[in-house]
């Protein structure tokens, strides 16, 4: 997002009133016929465009009144600066550094019409983009595959040529090429589908599908594959965040995100083919370890950081950061995960529900427990629902006050916070400022503030570390209610752990306390940068823009083979599954609201009716990563 | 994947960008892109446009979908002077008057039961396309896109222009319209409404 007062910022505003002058013209010249002179008077507005460009870049011709190419041109532009200016790359944090500035959190492809679109539902605004995205990619891999094409029938020219082929020889290496062209034509027109990957195992198990890990038949290739269906993601309103999901996956170009490899459908469910990381997930390793070494819990934090802060630079929030959410991959590094929550509007389910919870506890007194209290309902009573917490179990652990103060003065008011950005459009960084409703200040006498923004997520990250340290997690409680409470008051409930022994309370080293409340306190005094993060003498040891080249993990997975499943549960076993039963249960549930009682058959019958709806709803979901083509 | 993707883009200088974006998508570009390669079954390059365009008409009238309804477009129509209505195989004899979405929506889903159907879009290497597929299934495809490249022309181009996807409209019909006469897929007749739009874009 642009600041005020940049070059950029001034830009945007310039446009959006040059592009609403043209939009008034069009207007009074009623486009609907479609007459020579309309076309004039769009070429007329590119050439405005054309002049915004200019200032820009520098480098535009106006082009005269040829429209289709003289804007694409300008969109080409946008699209790549947006797209290879900010990768989270290591490379690109240490430019940060060196302007000594804060990497500015931003959202999405920056360009003019931005401001426009700001003004939209966020689910137009997403599909607006996603059209964007898919034909400047379409034609983009499209002339590369005509010009490589080209360029692989010259190299056989010239390889006859040289080899003085006999007259069969000749035929058999024509018809040998013109196979293999067709081949690869052939197959980008094939959709990816389900039947292309073998099932080796399952993995896991989520609130609305299951992932698998499966080996593409045709390249080999080992990925997770997530499964949803398309009706329970309607029906719990979580297409948003898996188009979200999807969209992150598709940008992210960082090590420190896990990969998309294959997005594709079919008429039931949707499917999201990733990178498989094997060395499970950091959840699994606090599992195994209860707390972690002072040096180790500095290692894991700092690449924590770090893939929190790529996934920031491609302009988005995570919001639910958890512990599962960070995985392991082969060599010991961390690599992010889950984004399903990312950014996006929460769900008007979750938003109710947490309505309904905040409600509930604002009257009641705040729960406080002892921390070995807390120890202990967070070792036996919450172990087995906590650690498998997706986002429809939800549970707040990790999440940062401001969110809940927000959630309940939007639900209170009705008005969902893309009305609310909308409303605001310049506010920067999406972070809202509202005005608290006299009505409610009259019954919290806390007046919150409301609105958030990307620092939700290093609350998050303080909570973690916390957890690594004291092996529960800083504001549990005896059930996911006790700790709403919990973290609504959380300057009241916040206080440093109770250990069993003193080698416990020794590795929470002074620097390392004091990184965690510079983490879990409010907004206006957390750390929210990677730079801030990296003063710190906590991360002193480390170079955090160097994680990968220079800091040696502790621990590396010993992995048999590319698809050794060790450091995942064994769906295979009852014992496991049990883990599961607040998943299965909830799915139970939500089966419940697709299945009707009186048509068991009627959940699973595709229709045309629901034909477009679904096929709109997920028009750009597809992604086919580049290798598999060209 | 995603790091071929940008490494591609880091060799290119901006100068080979700019040129990139500035004559690839003019006319003779579009017409380069429409040429059959050298040696390629003409129904293979076919059928994979017909997935192309599918994808396009889809991508486009998805982003403008929400306000495509009853009230704004009772009847399937290319300005006031064409209206299209609906076939239905089981009442072969009284074509339907329907909402332009509905329209859109049984005619998209036809399509997909086209492309779906193995016997006219082999997907497996080595099966074989229909002899009529040139000369029936695909003209009847790219007859049908047409309609609704049409249908957003005339009624939803103050939306496109507005979210700025007009250049992405005008690339995608250009593209359209000369591949389909490239192969004759489409009876000149056929683009009597768009004539205007077409003499503009060429």
């Amino acid at each position: 997002m642009s600041m005020p007062g940049s070059l950029d910022y001034e830009l945007n505003q310039f446009n959006h009133k040059s592009q609403l002058e043209s939009d008034s013209y069009f207007q009074k010249n009623s486009i609907y016929t479609l007459s020579k002179q309309n076309y004039i008077s769009n070429s007329n507005k590119t050439k405005i465009q054309i002049t915004d460009q200019k200032m820009d870049s520098n480098h535009f011709n106006a082009s005269g009144p040829d429209l289709p190419h003289s804007e694409i041109s300008g969109r080409f532009y946008n699209y790549w600066g947006t797209k290879s200016k900010f990768l989270g790359l290591p490379s690109e944090l240490s430019e940060f550094q060196k302007s000594k500035e804060p990497p500015q959190p931003f959202l999405g492809s920056l360009t003019q019409r931005n401001v426009i679109l700001l003004t939209l539902d966020p689910q137009i605004r997403r599909k607006i983009e996603a059209v964007h995205v898919y034909f400047l990619d379409y034609y983009y891999n499209h002339l590369f595959y005509i010009s490589n094409r080209k360029s692989r029938f010259n190299q056989l020219k010239k390889n006859i040529i040289s080899h003085c082929l006999t007259k069969p020889q000749l035929e058999q290496v024509w018809r040998n090429y013109c196979i293999n062209e067709s081949a690869t034509l052939r197959k980008r027109r094939i959709r990816t589908r389900e039947q292309e990957f073998d099932i080796l195992t399952q993995i896991g198990q989520g609130g609305y599908g299951k992932v698998f890990l499966v080996r593409k038949r045709d390249t080999g290739e080992v990925c997770a594959l997530k499964k949803m269906s398309k009706k329970l993601l309607f029906k719990l309103n979580e297409v948003q965040h898996i188009l979200t999901e999807r969209d992150i996956l598709r940008t992210g170009n960082s090590v420190w995100l896990v990969k998309l490899l294959y997005a594709f459908q079919d008429t039931s469910n949707v499917f999201l083919a990733m990178e498989y990381v094997p060395g499970g997930d950091v959840r699994t390793l606090l599992n195994s370890n209860g707390i972690l070494l002072n040096k180790y819990i500095k290692f894991y934090s700092a690449e924590m950081f770090v893939s929190v802060a790529a996934l920031h630079t491609l302009g988005f929030v995570h919001r639910d950061l958890k512990p599962e959410n960070f995985m392991i991959d082969g060599s010991g590094h961390i690599k992010l995960t889950d984004f399903g929550l990312s950014q996006g509007q929460l769900s008007r389910e979750r938003l109710k529900s947490m309505k309904d919870k905040l409600e509930k506890l604002k009257v009641a007194d705040a729960g406080y427990y002892a921390d070995t209290e807390k120890r202990s309902f967070y070792r036996y009573w919450r172990k087995d629902e906590m650690p498998r917490a997706y986002s429809i179990v939800g549970s707040p652990d990790y999440m940062a006050p401001e969110i809940l103060y927000t959630s309940l003065h939007i639900s209170s008011n009705n008005i969902t916070l893309g009305e609310a950005r909308a409303k605001h459009p310049t506010v920067e960084s999406s972070l809202i400022f509202l005005n608290q409703n006299t009505s409610n200040a009259a019954t919290d006498s806390k007046v919150k503030e409301i609105g958030y923004d990307h620092g939700v997520d290093y609350w998050s990250l303080g909570c973690i570390l916390y957890e690594f340290a004291a092996g529960y997690a800083p504001f549990t409680g005896q059930n996911n209610d006790d700790v709403w409470r919990n973290v609504y008051h959380w300057e009241r409930t916040f206080s440093k752990p109770d250990f069993d022994t003193i080698e416990a309370e020794e590795n929470l080293t002074p620097e390392m306390w004091d990184i965690i409340t510079k983490l879990i306190c409010s907004r206006s005094d957390r750390i929210t940068s990677l730079i801030e993060a990296q003063a710190q003498p906590f991360f002193a040891d480390y170079d955090m823009v160097r994680m990968r080249d220079n800091a040696s993990p502790p621990f590396s997975p010993e992995l048999e083979s590319e698809i050794d499943t060790a450091y995942f549960d064994d769906f295979s076993s009852t014992q496991n599954l049990d883990l599961y039963r607040e998943v299965f249960k909830k799915q139970v549930e939500v089966d419940g609201l697709i299945h009707d009682p009186d048509n068991p058959e009627a959940g699973y019958t595709s229709n045309e009716d629901e034909f477009l709806q679904q096929n709109s709803a997920f028009a750009g979901f597809t992604f086919r990563h580049n290798n598999s083509c060209n | 994947m995603e790091k071929g993707f940008n490494e591609k883009v880091g060799v290119t200088s901006r100068f080979q960008l700019k040129q990139f974006g500035e004559n690839s998508l003019g006319k003779d570009v579009l017409k380069e892109a429409v040429t059959l390669p050298e040696g390629e079954d003409i129904n293979e390059w076919v059928a994979c446009h017909v997935l192309d365009f599918y994808n396009h008409t889809n991508m486009l009238y998805s982003s403008i979908a929400h306000s495509c309804n009853q009230q704004s477009c009772p009847v399937m129509s290319a300005g006031s002077k064409y209206e299209y209505l609906w076939n239905d195989k089981n009442h072969p004899k009284s074509p339907i008057r329907m909402s332009a979405f509905d329209y859109i929506t049984k005619l998209m889903f036809w399509i997909n039961q086209q492309i779906e159907n193995e016997s006219y879009f082999p997907s497996k290497q080595g099966n074989l396309f229909r002899d009529d597929f040139i000369s029936v299934i695909a003209p009847t495809i790219f007859r049908r896109l047409l309609r609704v490249y049409s249908h957003m022309y005339y009624h939803h181009l103050a939306e496109i222009s507005k979210y700025g996807l007009k250049t992405m409209l005008n690339t995608s019909f250009h593209h359209f319209v000369l591949f389909a006469t490239k192969f004759h897929l489409i009876e000149y007749n056929e683009f009597a409404p768009v004539r205007e739009i077409i003499k503009n874009l060429l």
